[in-house]
């Protein structure tokens, strides 16, 4: 039997990371939620043999992945269907231009700044590149990994982390330049 | 020359890159979610025990559902070997014939619908089924349509 306070306090260690890898992934909150609950409801299931292990993190991890996944797979054909102008538009906007412009009093941005931005221009990415992106720099699969989870060619896995970093490197570099790096 | 130095140029992009997005803080989940995650685990806490997984279930109900499919499956193999050796037993017969009779039943049915529909589509000629076959693709394309519509405005909403 599970004592609810030690699940409790389980919940308060790993909530941020389960979160944040499935936001990072889905891009929308309300998505990111869901599927944190989902992978919590499983730990849950698993706690004794979990609250023990030194590996809890990365199986938390890899759930909240692979269930982000399945939910990308799930609506896919879906949210390509019904979002194609929306898609066109998110692929139009121009970042750089939304973000205020630079501050001459204050040249770099602080670190809390820079993260800031970044995220944002993650967010930004179309979802086929974001995921991608997101697989390879923060889950740290290999290309191979990455197609034979999206179930899509290697050659189109390069493409997209190819593109994404473009784009981010048009959006970012002259930031991060400006930051010193 | 040049091919070198946007190869360097790239992986020095990359390189900066990963270390920007590993550098980035874990977002605060909200607030939500462990409220909803505890109201899911105490509302399958109070779940009679028969609506939960199987493994969670008491030990006397999983001895005893194990021992009734084991059962189960021992009787279809005993049927299947009675059937193989001797021909169809008794009890298969009477099931079989029971099944048959209400297939039948159920196929003539069908049929005197089909024959029925056939002779108004004669009476009325193919503009009737023509008429009704663009009726049809019209609701379809307008509940495409509608559907599109509605959950672009929705999403433009939530935005």
């Amino acid at each position: 039997m599970t004592d609810p306070s030690q699940f409790e306090s389980f919940m308060r260690d790993y909530q941020d990371m389960v979160f944040t890898t499935a936001f990072r992934l889905v891009g929308s909150e309300a998505d990111a939620e869901d599927i944190a609950q989902e992978t919590f409801i499983k730990a849950y299931d698993h706690f004794n043999e979990l609250r023990a292990s030194p590996t809890v993190g990365g199986w938390l991890k890899t759930v909240a992945r692979n269930m982000s996944l399945n939910h990308l797979s799930r609506y896919r054909a879906r949210w390509r269907f019904f979002s194609e102008s929306e898609t066109a538009e998110h692929e139009q906007r121009d970042f750089a231009a939304e973000m205020p412009a630079p501050d001459t009093h204050q040249e770099a941005l602080d670190a809390g700044d820079r993260r800031e931005v970044v995220e944002a221009a993650l967010q930004t990415l179309p979802p086929d590149q974001r995921v991608a992106l997101v697989l390879y720099h923060f889950q740290d699969l290999s290309y191979e990994q990455i197609a034979a989870n999206l179930r899509i060619s290697i050659g189109k896995v390069k493409t997209d982390i190819h593109r994404a970093r473009e784009t981010l490197r048009r959006k970012l570099a002259p930031r991060l330049a400006a930051a010193g790096f | 020359m040049e091919q070198m130095k946007s190869k360097d140029e790239n992986a020095r992009w990359e390189a900066i890159l990963d270390r920007e997005l590993k550098s980035l803080p874990d977002r605060p989940a909200p607030a939500s979610l462990m409220p909803r995650v505890l109201a899911v685990l105490e509302k399958r806490a109070r779940m009679p025990w028969y609506r939960r997984p199987w493994w969670s279930w008491p030990i006397a109900a999983r001895a005893s559902s194990m021992a009734f499919f084991a059962a189960l499956l021992a009787g279809i193999t005993w049927l299947g070997i009675e059937v193989a050796e001797n021909g169809s037993p008794g009890v298969v017969t009477t099931l079989v014939g029971d099944c048959v009779g209400i297939a039948q039943q159920i196929w003539v049915l069908i049929g005197l619908l089909v024959d029925a529909l056939a002779l108004v589509l004669r009476q009325a000629g193919g503009g009737l089924l023509f008429g009704g076959i663009m009726l049809c693709v019209l609701m379809y394309l307008s509940f495409v349509g509608f559907g599109t519509v509605f959950y672009r405005v929705a999403i433009r909403r939530q935005q």
